[in-house]
């Protein structure tokens, strides 16, 4: 806003000394309160994440973070606990001794039941003290990093006890899987919402803090030469995969409840999709970018009982050499029941019925221990209607792709033919390439970093909202359900350090496609 | 690795140099990778300059914003050299092990007409398709015919106002420039310094209660060093309030100026404090309803404490780069244009000011 030699007026509801500084917006201070503070995500992630901020000089100075956890433990081996993992963990490594020293003031160790209404109690009188001590504001954030089968407890007892209403701010950021299937979301959303307002709710999927998913948007809708071509007069399918090579990492019993549907598939590959087949948003504010997301979600044909397995396919790893590593098979995993009929690999062919995507397959693939961790949108376009160099080279031409690198190696890259030199017209494919890595001498960071400082400044672009959540699981129930009604049904295996079972390339296969090489 | 060169052979050498580094690096079996270059970066030095400091300086630079650095350094002592050129490649090791060639530096050792056609050089030298950043790290470029050609030729061109001597006249060059150049865009390196008092500032008013003080402020005093680049600090903090909150100067007075506000008058008192921890210590914002005390505890902290009838919070924090992060940061650089009247409307206010 140009002031244009107006003096300010009082009752203008912006803030005229903003104008150029919207970008280097701090957050005001807060007090981030972690449920499962001495847990793992804690020390690999929030912790290193608020430290990485913090070295980078974009945090409050006001801010306190307050571990809860049953536990013993005082706020000195609290701290020390969480320098060890941070150095560890931390994508800068070992932490600037001095600036640890300061940072480390603001943690704090905070032991109870959290099952029942005392611990919280107990809280509310160590937060008073804390608040106080580090001039808060009375803004608080709630993390609920336990285990998601207590979520809901958490939420009742912070609004019973009045936590849920702080003297500032406050907000409540949920961990992923929000629920197990449609109707627990349902229950889960139901009991936040009666305690917290939707604008205050936070359900975070780390994959939306990557830089790269982020960059999907960008790709899209920063330039001109994508989105004319971005639907089904040109685009011939789409792919996109999320693939691991790391096993189950001790989290058996996790994710024999879970499997790789729930795990990845459902949130995401979801968002993965949704952000690849949205309509351009009017702007960029949080509600704008999910409103078109969850079109999106819900224009995602509904498989109908009988299609599931002819569009869909299933599998668990045996044993095999991953990285030249011999690792054991999924029903020998610790955690994992011999019998189990959990999967670890997903594959689907789904369509969109709008009229951009209308036809348009997009073929979804997710995985752990398969040939490498790859995180890949392809786009793959028509091929050219007529081939004038035919004569040269019988076999045709291979299609364009653009493939959008999430991880590792994140980039973009477009392939295109060109003239191989020589006399002869020949035709050869070549790669066009842009590498976060060659082109940003600064390294991106963690999504945890983005996602926490979001939560801070009260932005919600990068979580999901309710509706949002649900319409996922609305789209991948009729594939639970199936897998449900066959649950007898021995699980087709593939062997650990491949790209999945053979059977998942039939998915394509009839279609004329297959699965890219990565 | 360096070598030098002619003029004319500087590019080529440039390009041997790179393949010598990868066949170096196979020889060893380490990897290398060449960044991708975002700028050319064009640096004027009116005094000869070792290579090594030219480095030192590059260096930081390039490691945050992989580029083609051309250094143009005036040496009157330098004979009819047939190789005044010497080109390197600055490299790194990222964390992945990889060594990566993060920047290239051509540092062109000229004198007298050669120097002043030193606009040539760059313009042959400047890497195509990426744009062309001119370092000018004199006060007044006024008349300088070097720096009318840098203008054809550059995209941006970052100045430094706290190197100013004449204020009055300086920033009437300076206003001149960003308000007259036809093609590049200018950045006051103060301007970007500044960034944390503007932020700081700023954020203690995005409380709705304490905003309303805005159009009730009547007194700014500032202490600032008493050198004329703690006063160039100065009038561009208190440029950019003024063009911000639409003040008007009605004089000059003994320690400062008296501007006009929707009918009322706002006293600006301009101190020196000789020990500043930067060039502002800091900034007092007085209404009848509340008091605005932003100063800087260490180095690298601004904080603003508010006493307020209407506003909560008393206290915000606004952390300046740390001495690990690069002196200049390109990319605040580069993304600062998408702001550029803020900086045109500060910078007119200030000239307003100083001319007083």
């Amino acid at each position: 806003m140009s002031m244009n030699g107006q003096a300010v007026d009082a009752t203008l509801g912006v803030n005229p000394l903003r104008e150029g500084l919207a970008f280097q917006e701090a957050p005001p201070g807060h007090t981030l309160i972690i449920f499962g503070g001495s847990g793992d995500l804690a020390a690999r992630k929030l912790i290193p994440a608020l430290y990485n901020l913090e070295r980078n000089a974009l945090l409050s100075s006001s801010l306190a973070v307050v571990g809860l956890g049953r536990r013993p433990m005082d706020h000195q081996s609290y701290r020390a606990r969480q320098h060890e993992a941070t150095t560890r963990f931390s994508r800068t490594g070992t932490p600037d001794p001095e600036l640890w020293s300061a940072f480390e003031q603001s943690l704090y160790y905070v032991r109870g039941d959290f099952s029942a209404h005392a611990g919280y109690e107990k809280l509310k009188r160590e937060l008073t003290e804390i608040e106080a001590r580090h001039g808060t504001g009375g803004n608080r954030i709630f993390y609920l990093a336990t285990q998601p089968s207590l979520f809901p407890e958490i939420i009742r007892l912070l609004g019973e006890t009045g936590l849920s209403r702080g003297p500032g701010a406050t907000r409540i950021v949920i961990e992923k899987p929000f629920g197990r299937d449609l109707a627990t979301a349902q229950t889960l959303n139901d009991i936040a919402n009666n305690v917290f307002d939707e604008s205050q709710i936070y359900r975070i999927d780390h994959y939306l803090g990557k830089e790269t998913v982020q960059n999907v948007l960008v790709l899209r809708f920063a330039n001109v030469i994508f989105e004319p071509v971005w639907n089904r007069r040109y685009v011939d399918s789409v792919q996109i995969t999320v693939a691991e090579s790391v096993g189950l990492e001790g989290r058996g019993t996790y994710y024999e409840e879970a499997g790789v549907l729930r795990d990845m598939v459902q949130n995401h590959i979801m968002q993965l999709l949704a952000l690849v087949a949205m309509e351009p948003p009017v702007d960029f504010e949080a509600d704008s970018i999910r409103d078109e997301k969850v079109k999106v979600l819900r224009a995602l044909r509904r498989l109908q009982p009988d299609h599931v397995a002819g569009n869909v396919m299933r599998a668990a790893y045996g044993s095999g050499f991953v990285d030249g590593q011999e690792v054991p098979a999924y029903r020998d995993e610790e955690g994992v029941a011999p019998s189990s009929t959990t999967e670890t690999y997903f594959a689907a062919r789904c369509f969109i019925d709008n009229w951009r995507w209308k036809g348009v397959p997009f073929y979804l693939r997710s995985g752990k221990r398969l040939a490498k961790r790859a995180t890949e949108i392809a786009i793959q376009f028509n091929e050219v209607p007529h081939l004038l160099f035919g004569e040269s080279n019988p076999e045709g031409v291979p299609p364009n792709v653009l493939a959008m690198r999430i991880q590792p190696d994140e980039g973009v890259s477009i392939t295109f033919e060109a003239k191989q030199p020589g006399l002869a017209m020949r035709v050869r494919p070549v790669r066009m390439d842009f590498g976060y890595g060659q082109s940003f001498a600064e390294e991106s960071p963690d999504a945890y970093e983005r996602l926490l400082l979001d939560v801070m400044l009260g932005d919600q672009t990068l979580f999901i909202r309710r509706d949002e959540t649900e319409a996922a699981w609305r789209a991948v129930m009729p594939i639970l359900e199936s897998w449900e009604r066959d649950s007898a049904s021995r699980l087709p295996s593939y062997e650990a350090g491949r790209w999945g079972p053979r059977q998942a390339g039939d998915l394509l296969r009839a279609d004329g496609f297959r699965w890219r090489r990565l | 690795m360096t070598l030098t060169a002619p003029l004319t052979q500087a590019l080529p050498t440039l390009a041997r140099l790179h393949d010598q580094a990868a066949r170096q690096a196979a020889d060893e079996g380490a990897g290398l990778t060449a960044q991708m270059l975002l700028a050319t970066i064009v640096a004027r030095y009116s005094r000869p300059l070792a290579w090594t400091d030219i480095e030192a300086e590059t260096r930081p630079v390039v490691d945050a914003y992989p580029s083609r650095v051309i250094a143009l350094v005036n040496d009157p002592e330098t004979a009819q050299t047939p190789e005044p050129v010497r080109v390197g490649l600055l490299a790194a090791h990222r964390s992945d092990g990889v060594a990566a060639i993060r920047g290239e530096l051509l540092a062109a050792a000229l004198q007298g007409r050669a120097f002043q056609e030193g606009a040539t050089v760059a313009a042959s030298w400047s890497a195509s398709g990426i744009p062309t950043i001119v370092w000018w790290n004199d006060p007044a470029p006024t008349g300088d015919h070097l720096f009318e050609d840098m203008l054809d030729i550059a995209d941006r061109v970052l100045v430094d106002s706290s190197a100013m001597t004449d204020l009055a006249a300086d920033f009437q060059v300076l206003d001149d420039m960003v308000h007259g150049s036809q093609h590049a865009r200018i950045t006051d390196a103060l301007w970007l310094r500044m960034l944390a008092w503007r932020q700081a500032i700023a954020q203690v008013f995005d409380q709705p209660a304490a905003r309303a003080d805005l159009s009730r402020l009547r007194t700014v005093e500032l202490t600032v060093r008493p050198s004329p680049g703690g006063r160039a600090a100065a009038l561009l903090l208190v440029g950019w309030l003024s063009s911000r909150l639409g003040w008007r100067l009605a004089r000059r007075t003994s320690d400062g100026w008296r501007l006009t506000a929707n009918g009322h008058e706002v006293q600006v008192v301009c101190a020196p404090q000789a020990a500043a921890n930067g060039l502002v210590e800091t900034v007092q914002l007085t209404a009848p309803t509340g008091r605005y005390l932003a100063h800087m505890p260490s180095p690298e902290d601004i904080v603003v404490e508010s006493q307020s009838e209407t506003a909560p919070i008393s206290r915000v924090a606004v952390r300046r780069p740390t001495p690990t992060r690069p002196r200049l940061r390109l990319d605040d650089l580069l993304t600062g244009g998408a702001h550029y009247s803020v900086f045109q409307e500060a910078v007119a206010l200030a000239r307003t000011l100083a001319s007083a």
